[in-house]
């Protein structure tokens, strides 16, 4: 069998399980209404709600891109870590107001919220369609996304239009059917398949490329000190003054996205929110990892046109196919847990 | 909703030490741990974040009541 043959069919049968997993755990419920697709009945506890928020936190940029970025521009990718940290303390005091809020009053979602707390259906609306014109290129980033990986893990036999489509089709077949609880046990798949790719990943590189962690922060520091410091390699774009606008922004506004607000919707109670403000931000210690693979990547792979496949094109020369399948499942299911 | 909660000035303690410090942290010596001081600086911050909620909820009163309340229900069951 050749390489593509494994490694997608690894892929497929992971976004197989994925669909399978959200389908069943939509099923088990007594009734299956909006309240359910959308915030799972309000019945998710730490555990779940945990993996959730960490589904839509977590997303192809995180595992491709912050690899993609720091390979072009270096450290500056980190503002990711920055502001997640800073929206996750935001989140203890705004998550648990728009659970209560919302619980009181029977709502499901930002746009709800919005229209019932000013008393201005057309408020509500307006932010439906703000919400929904801002999401859309976000979705059309994760399916780019999901298509890059699609087509990168075949070694190239599946053409990225087609990739693009078979990622469309996956992702909406996924939500419509499985809903906030489908999502939230896609991610707990996904979260495994991540964290054991990411540590797989981060012990090789060094390894098989530098011949060891050390030698690699070595290289790293004498011969590409640029993409240690803000604003790294490309100049001034990314200085101090972006990294903390950017930081700031983000972080004060996490809490209202209206993916994050699905999530808060989703929990069992505002002391769930609470704790996973608590706990969430440890999770942000693996985003070191792809920043740091991308750099090593400007050692093994220079000159890639496309830096969102810098951490691929680095591992497809010398993994196995099925490791490799198993990283590109880890990516896409990335995207169809986050993707709502 | 915030009458009382005075704790919760912990929470600006991840926008200090990520942002706020960065004019200092923003250099690739001293190397600790292996680490260029930035990103050492990024992973230090990262770990105190939750210590800053953490401290934000032990002040606070909604959070204490909400473990009582958590406590008698499952003492109830």
């Amino acid at each position: 069998m050749n390489n593509a043959a494994v490694s997608i069919g690894i892929l497929a049968l992971f976004l197989v399980a994925a669909v399978v997993l959200g389908i069943r755990a939509a099923r088990g419920q007594d009734k299956v209404d909006l309240a359910e697709w959308s915030i799972g009945g309000r019945s998710l506890g730490i555990v779940m709600t945990l993996v959730l928020m960490a589904g839509e936190t977590y997303t192809s940029f995180s595992y491709l891109g912050a690899a993609g970025w720091s390979y072009t521009y270096g450290a500056s990718g980190l503002y990711l870590v920055a502001y997640l940290s800073i929206g996750m303390a935001v989140s203890y005091l705004v998550g648990p107001l728009l659970w209560g809020y919302a619980h009181r009053h029977g709502l499901h979602n930002i746009t709800d919220l919005v229209a019932h707390r000013f008393a201005a259906p057309w408020l509500g609306a307006v932010v439906a369609v703000v919400a929904t014109v801002f999401l859309l290129p976000y979705i059309q980033l994760q399916i780019t996304g999901m298509g890059t990986v699609v087509a990168s893990v075949s070694y190239g036999a599946i053409g990225l239009g087609l990739s693009y489509l078979v990622a469309f089709l996956i992702s909406e077949v996924f939500i419509l059917a499985s809903g906030l609880r489908g999502s939230a046990w896609v991610s707990v798949l996904k979260d495994i398949t991540v964290v054991v790719t990411l540590a797989v990943v981060f012990v090789y590189v060094p390894l098989k490329f530098f011949g060891g962690y050390g030698e690699l922060m070595n290289r790293l520091i004498t011969e590409r000190p640029a993409w240690l410091t803000l604003p790294g390699p490309k100049g001034d774009t990314y200085g101090m003054a972006w990294f903390i606008s950017t930081a700031l922004l983000n972080g004060a506004v996490y809490s209202v996205l209206p993916t994050s607000v699905a999530g808060f919707l989703g929990a069992r109670s505002a002391q769930t929110l609470r704790r996973n403000a608590m706990i969430l931000p440890f999770y942000q210690l693996l985003l070191f990892i792809p920043v740091l693979l991308g750099m090593a990547a400007t050692f093994v792979v220079p000159g890639l046109k496309n830096s969102n496949l810098a951490m691929f094109e680095m591992i497809r020369a010398e993994m196995p196919p099925w490791l490799l399948g198993v990283i590109g499942a880890a990516g896409d299911s990335l995207l169809s847990a986050s993707r709502r | 909703m915030l009458t009382n909660r005075k704790s919760l000035w912990w929470l600006l303690g991840p926008p200090v030490v990520y942002l706020a410090a960065l004019p200092l942290a923003n250099r690739i010596e001293p190397i600790v741990l292996g680490l260029p001081f930035l990103m050492f600086w990024l992973v230090v911050a990262t770990l105190l974040s939750p210590l800053f909620v953490w401290l934000a909820a032990k002040g606070d009163p909604v959070w204490a009541a909400a473990r009582r309340a958590e406590r008698a229900q499952a003492g109830k069951q």
